[in-house]
């Protein structure tokens, strides 16, 4: 094997990694913790998370819900790990699917910290609707 | 191409016996918790026993490191957004050692090679994380990790205050979670000490700036004294930090590779044994 490829292969891999890694943060929202193994401990950890499910102004902690069904706990819990909006409008159709109902949220919310007086509060940093057209 | 290649790496084979028993005890403790995935993990280990009983070096044996790079490749092909750090940097740290073994001449220097470039890459590119990560750069995260006992967990258990402020945070951290979020309600936690706030912020930067220049200096100059006093200094913060057992017990790997001398090994060898064991019994996981 010609010795370039032997001496450079790897850190070309690590590199490759590092910049899908990358561009996935940067361009599809994947928590700085996963794909990578690059970014831990540089932002809220995914399992901090929560996703909630509005429907006709009923929320539900699908996570959480052991009547959620099956399907749809499998899906949202990738949710928390990349929440673009095309994984949650996606999850959004899914879900009016399987409740039968016309129109659908889904919500991914975070704690976030007021640094100045250590308040605690929760902020939703990504949404998904769902509305079916008339 | 399958000349037998020359050992100049430090011999660490007397470490066997310790392995073996971290791995039994990891073996055990994964099956007392029942996680999803154990039984992978245990045939793993189990083959991982194996070979360290029936091969003299059982670190050098190519089977050893291909089983371990098939496991973790598995792993990030089928799990690739739930994948760890330490499964990448295992990934990469088997596949050095496999390139190290397959090789006849300088098979040494391209090892040390890869591990320095692994060291700095995977340093560099978390200071990068962090360094854009606006609630990183702000503070927050640091402030609400410290607030909560996330952070720090081996000094707060010294001080009866920081404890019981981390405790009753931890719980205000439930209390948030466990209603439907508004964006509204406001939990007040408590302070562990004075200037958290100005502690986190500086700890913040200090983090970047120390993974930065340890990467660099890695990378740079690897035989240099300075380096892995940097190097060692760091991993010893991000353990007193954050625990983080796994993950740090391959840092030290990578330092017992590139050594300077026999008593930078040592250091590197008895954090590598302590990250191993808190990691074997449980009390370094999250």
């Amino acid at each position: 094997m010609p010795k370039a490829i032997v001496k450079y292969g790897l850190p070309g891999c690590i590199v490759l990694v590092f910049a899908a890694q990358f561009y996935q943060v940067h361009y599809h929202r994947l928590s700085r913790w996963k794909g990578g193994g690059f970014g831990m401990y540089s932002e809220v950890h995914p399992k901090h998370r929560q996703v909630w499910l509005d429907i006709d102004g009923k929320k539900t902690n699908i996570l959480m819900d052991s009547a959620t069904p099956k399907v749809l706990q499998q899906k949202a819990f990738y949710l928390p790990i990349q929440p673009s909006p095309e994984k949650l409008k996606a999850f959004a159709s899914l879900a009016a699917e399987e409740y039968k109902a016309d129109t659908v949220s889904v919500q991914i919310w975070q704690p976030r910290l007021n640094t100045a007086n250590n308040h605690l509060t929760m902020q939703m940093i990504a949404e998904g609707r769902y509305e079916q057209k008339p | 191409m399958n000349k037998s290649p020359e050992i100049h790496i430090p011999d660490i084979s007397g470490t066997g016996i310790f392995l073996k028993a971290c791995a039994t005890v990891f073996v055990i403790y994964k099956l007392s918790q029942n996680i999803e995935g154990v039984w992978v993990k245990m045939f793993v280990l189990l083959f991982s026993l194996i070979i360290f009983f029936f091969y003299q070096k059982p670190l050098l044996s190519r089977f050893f490191w291909i089983f371990w790079l098939l496991y973790f490749l598995n792993y990030l092909f089928f799990y690739y957004p739930i994948a760890a750090n330490h499964h990448f940097t295992g990934a990469y740290l088997s596949a050095a050692i496999i390139i190290f073994l397959l090789n006849g001449d300088e098979n040494e220097r391209i090892l040390q090679f890869h591990i320095r470039f692994m060291v700095a890459a995977i340093l560099i590119a978390s200071a990068l994380h962090k360094a854009l990560s606006p609630t990183f750069i702000s503070g927050e995260y640091f402030q609400l990790e410290t607030s909560t006992g996330e952070f720090l967990k081996p000094i707060k258990n010294l001080f009866s205050n920081w404890k019981n402020a981390a405790d009753y945070n931890a719980s205000q951290l439930n209390d948030l979670f466990s209603e439907p979020p508004d964006g509204v309600r406001i939990y007040a936690m408590m302070y562990p000490f004075n200037g958290l706030n100005a502690f986190a912020k500086v700890s913040s930067f200090m983090a970047i700036f120390i993974e930065t220049l340890a990467g660099i200096l890695i990378f740079r100059s690897p035989h240099k004294k300075s380096s892995h006093l940097i190097y060692g200094l760091m991993i010893a913060g991000v353990f007193v930090f954050r625990l983080e057992t796994g993950f740090l017990s391959m840092l030290c790997a990578m330092g017992i590779l590139l050594a300077p001398n026999i008593f930078f090994r040592n250091i590197y060898l008895i954090m590598m044994s302590l990250f191993l064991a808190l990691m074997a019994s449980g009390i370094g996981l999250p």
